[in-house]
């Protein structure tokens, strides 16, 4: 990250064929990026693992929700939810970083955004499990620890998993709320 | 010149009704004519009429006309296919009900409520402990492309929008008589793609355990609150059955419970139902795994939870726990929102009190107000002390 930081204030964005490069180098990675997700999305609907995977979340405070809720889901059905949000984020990434260089005429993202994106696809969880082949334990139990992001330990839990919280959520009759 | 004011209307026009296109256009032409300088108008005034045709610049009229053709040929085109699938179906599954009840269809002549072109409803009644049978059909709408390919988008982006489907919902109510012969409980069996949904649209199947069984194929899961359940009501037909809609049926569930979270106390009685809820089904064999599945329930699988749904004691008791939890958390937060607004209602009143009073009074009230809290607060420093 560092390094490419150092590259990019080094480079000269008003010569052409500098911009031309640069500006292929971020396609590429792109599209590497993606490459790697839709792969990694085709290695888990032709494993189709349909065990189940029961985990509590944790309210989400910013909606207002208070109580905690039961998540029923299959290993499947997790991984490509994971997979999803992190293809959503490639494509949210792809807008900002447009919005920035096409509009505002800024290039020093495209640098960094040709690297970081992939480097963050190969160090994805599911494409760990899925690509290289890692033994789904450990920290790629799961579900997964979420990582705290920008409001790191602010009232933020993981999902739960253990049998008591399990129990207590599942028949709590939550469902079927009208909203409207 | 001109170019920008009609393109800003061309775009008014688009989101516009398909009604509104037209006086839009209108407003166009006199706009168009009244922007051009009076020499112009005498030029075109001293035109023939079919010149004055000629001159006139039509794109507007021709996009927006094209594209309500376009609409409409696709109106046309989704709606038709959404009531070819529905009827196809109808017609593999009319014997069976026509078999089962007296009366099939909305009214004598008409078998299906058409809701509009995404949504169709049936009805049937008079057959041996069932009330009634309300089956919903609910569509893509592919008769409004737009809506449609935004909904197929969106769904891609929010967890909160569902991916569009043709699905249908049987609903066989039991009659009082045969609600009377069996316990109250939930069972059900569920597909496992996003099962999490269905538990959470339907308040009955939140209320049942999620396991998984060896008996089952690998597609489904029991949603039901207690699991020796699973030998009685488990039928030995039912695999074979299952295996053959696995890509159809998305749960088959007996409940006495509503789908919607009760709000009143009185949305808590068990009004006892069986449903049946599928894909709608597309292709020959889906069309007919979808009929034998739905012939063996009418045919088979009521009469034989009405007769056999009858547990020991050890087991209902349970259910009836869970029945006695869910009422008591019902009574406690209409308590509360009554409290709730008791409070409230006391405060405005409050409120309107003060606002009668004269200035001098309403210092008054204050004052002694802040020292009363003064006081109790002191007091409780004491206490701690």
């Amino acid at each position: 990250m560092l390094v490419s930081m150092q590259v990019s204030r080094k480079l000269d964005f008003e010569d052409p064929t500098v911009l031309f490069y640069v500006r292929v180098a971020y396609v590429t990675g792109t599209v590497a990026t993606l490459l790697i997700y839709y792969y990694t999305q085709y290695l888990i609907n032709s494993k189709n693992d349909l065990s189940t995977l029961k985990y509590v979340e944790p309210p989400n405070t910013m909606a207002g929700e208070t109580e905690s809720k039961l998540v029923v889901t299959t290993v499947k059905d997790y991984d490509l939810k994971q997979l999803n949000s992190a293809i959503k984020g490639v494509f949210t990434s792809v807008a900002m970083t447009g919005f920035m260089h096409l509009y505002m005429k800024f290039a020093n993202p495209l640098v960094l955004q040709s690297i970081s994106p992939v480097k963050s696809a190969l160090e994805n969880n599911i494409v760990q499990i899925y690509l290289f082949k890692k033994p789904a334990s450990g920290d790629l139990k799961r579900p997964f620890k979420t990582s705290g992001g920008l409001f790191g330990g602010f009232g933020s839990q993981g999902p739960k998993t253990d049998k008591a919280s399990i129990e207590k959520a599942e028949t709590s009759g939550a469902g079927g709320v009208k909203e409207e | 010149m001109l170019s920008l004011p009609v393109l800003l209307l061309a775009s008014v026009a688009f989101a516009a009704d398909v009604s509104d296109v037209a006086s839009d256009a209108a407003s166009v032409t006199s706009s168009a004519v009244a922007a051009t300088s009076t020499s112009t108008i005498q030029q075109l005034a001293n035109l023939p009429f079919w010149q004055r045709l000629a001159s006139y610049p039509w794109q507007l009229e021709i996009v927006s006309l094209s594209f309500m053709a376009v609409y409409i040929v696709f109106f046309y085109i989704g709606s038709k296919y959404n009531q070819r699938l529905v009827n196809r179906f109808m017609d593999s599954i009319l014997p069976t009900l026509k078999d089962n009840f007296f009366q099939v269809g909305v009214t004598t002549t008409r078998l299906l409520a058409q809701d509009d072109h995404q949504h169709y409803t049936l009805y049937a009644s008079g057959r041996l402990r069932v009330e009634s049978l309300i089956a919903r059909f609910e569509l893509q709408s592919r008769q409004n492309p737009f809506v449609w390919i935004m909904e197929l988008v969106t769904s891609q982006f929010f967890d909160s929008i569902d991916k569009p489907e043709d699905k249908v919902t049987f609903e066989f109510k039991i009659d009082a008589d045969g609600s009377a012969q069996y316990d109250d409980f939930v069972w059900g069996i569920v597909t496992k793609d996003n099962m999490n949904k269905y538990r959470k649209d339907n308040y009955y199947l939140s209320l049942t355990k999620t396991s998984e069984s060896g008996k089952l194929p690998a597609e489904f899961v029991f949603m039901n609150e207690v699991p020796e359940m699973n030998e009685v009501l488990f039928t030995k037909k039912l695999p074979n059955l299952l295996e053959k809609s696995k890509n159809l049926l998305q749960l088959i569930a007996i409940t006495d419970q509503p789908i919607d979270k009760p709000e009143k106390i009185s949305q808590l009685r068990p009004t006892k139902r069986i449903i049946l809820q599928l894909r709608v089904p597309k292709s020959k064999e889906e069309v007919v795994a979808a009929q034998e599945l739905l012939s063996y329930v009418l045919n088979e699988f009521i009469d034989f939870v009405v007769k056999r749904g009858v547990f020991r004691p050890e087991l209902t008791r349970k259910c009836k726990k869970t029945r006695e939890n869910e009422y008591s958390k019902l009574k406690r937060s209409i308590e509360d929102a009554a409290k709730e607004e008791a409070n409230a209602r006391k405060l405005e009143q409050e409120k309107d009190r003060r606002a009668k009073l004269s200035p001098e009074e309403q210092e008054k009230l204050t004052k002694r107000q802040s020292e009363r809290r003064q006081r109790r607060a002191m007091n409780r420093q004491k206490v701690r002390t």
